[in-house]
């Protein structure tokens, strides 16, 4: 793990077009968007945990309840296709061999762009 | 053995169950660890923009997530509403979520409203299975009686074999195709029990065993594990006989 001012985002960093391009594209997806949230909120947390808020987030309260085989869909679905894609778009960190995931270092207006789209779409 | 001793014997899974939602964290929280055997009950924070609505729990065993359940709809359980054991309304509540995701964890606290809906859940299970052996105890006559019309139609329009116990001596007409068992002095009036044999399918059998602590507050389980069940039926026809 890095120091602390490592998860702390950077007004020097530079939201270039680019970067809010790959921004906009990490996060076109439900999935993504409520694993980031999650993060926005915890700084920290292991993917197995990302993995059960999103399930249960996006599900629990339409469907009453939802069990582990949907859980562990989603997991795995994390896993391969949605952490890589935030890893790459310079959003998250996944440190494999802990197992975890974190907010990385990037532009506070990346930042400031999921927590809008989290009042939006998990708010009243 | 007596259904005392099945009762003291009883141990639930190892649970944890996490809370997700909004601070402050939710009363059902707070209801969930004075009422229920769960080693562990934690509260994780969303977002302060998310509504408590859309909070819920999840539940792990061992650490490995079981389910996720509606924070409102574990709310549901703390009054559940109830309905007769046939009533379309009852396949949609919601509260049987609850049922569902707590199977064998052991309450604390229990309270008669909360035990009918349990029971009209495995009254509901026989009454879809249509066949089985349906064994319901009582504690008083008095308890009994206003529940003659529900067991009366189970009887005639289903081809289940009902049993009903009670601790008192039964008075009132006979009631259709539905075995009374006037157990006097016995330890029927200490329990609240249901169970269901499943008519041999082991997915459908599920039974209730809850015993009266204080007036009104009742610690209990209930299950749908078919060794259990049986268990309890065999304690049931012992004290009985």
């Amino acid at each position: 793990m890095g120091m602390d001012t490592d998860d702390q985002p950077s007004d020097e960093l530079d939201a270039s077009p680019d970067v809010i391009d790959d921004a906009f594209l990490a996060l076109r997806e439900r999935d993504r968007r409520f694993a980031l949230y999650y993060l926005l909120e915890h700084e920290t947390a292991s993917l197995s945990e990302v993995a059960d808020v999103v399930t249960g987030w996006l599900y629990a309260t339409e469907e009453g309840v939802v069990g582990s085989e949907r859980r562990n869909k989603r997991y795995l679905t994390l896993l391969h296709v949605h952490v890589p894609t935030l890893v790459d778009a310079g959003i998250v960190d996944h440190d494999e061999e802990a197992g975890t995931l974190s907010l990385a270092p990037c532009p506070e207006s990346v930042r400031e762009l999921a927590r809008r789209a989290c009042a939006q779409e998990t708010g009243p | 053995m007596t259904l005392s001793n099945l009762f003291d014997r009883l141990e639930g899974p190892h649970r944890t169950v996490t809370g997700y939602a909004p601070d402050p964290p939710s009363d059902v929280l707070d209801w969930l660890r004075t009422g229920a055997a769960i080693d562990d009950v934690d509260y994780r924070s969303l977002p302060d923009a998310a509504t408590a609505d859309r909070g819920f729990l999840v539940v792990r065993e061992d650490g490995e997530f079981v389910a996720a359940l509606g924070l409102e709809v574990a709310r549901e359980f703390l009054e559940p509403p109830i309905h007769d054991p046939w009533a379309d309304a009852l396949e949609d509540a919601t509260y049987r979520h609850v049922i569902e995701v707590f199977d064998a964890t052991v309450w604390h606290t229990l309270d008669r409203r909360q035990l009918l809906a349990v029971s009209r859940e495995i009254e509901n299970r026989a009454w879809r299975a249509g066949d089985g052996t349906l064994r319901v105890g009582f504690q008083r006559a008095g308890v009994l009686e206003p529940m003659v019309p529900v067991y009366t139609r189970l009887a005639r329009e289903t081809a289940l074999e009902i049993h009903v116990y009670i601790d008192d001596d039964w008075t009132r007409p006979s009631i259709p195709d539905v075995t009374v068992h006037s157990c006097v002095a016995d330890e029927i009036g200490e329990f609240w029990f249901l169970s269901f044999d499943g008519t041999g399918e082991e997915l459908q059998a599920s039974g209730l065993l809850a015993r009266e602590r204080d007036p009104g507050a009742f610690e209990g389980i209930w299950t749908d594990d078919v060794r259990l069940v049986e268990a309890l039926e065999r304690e049931v026809e012992s004290v009985a006989d």
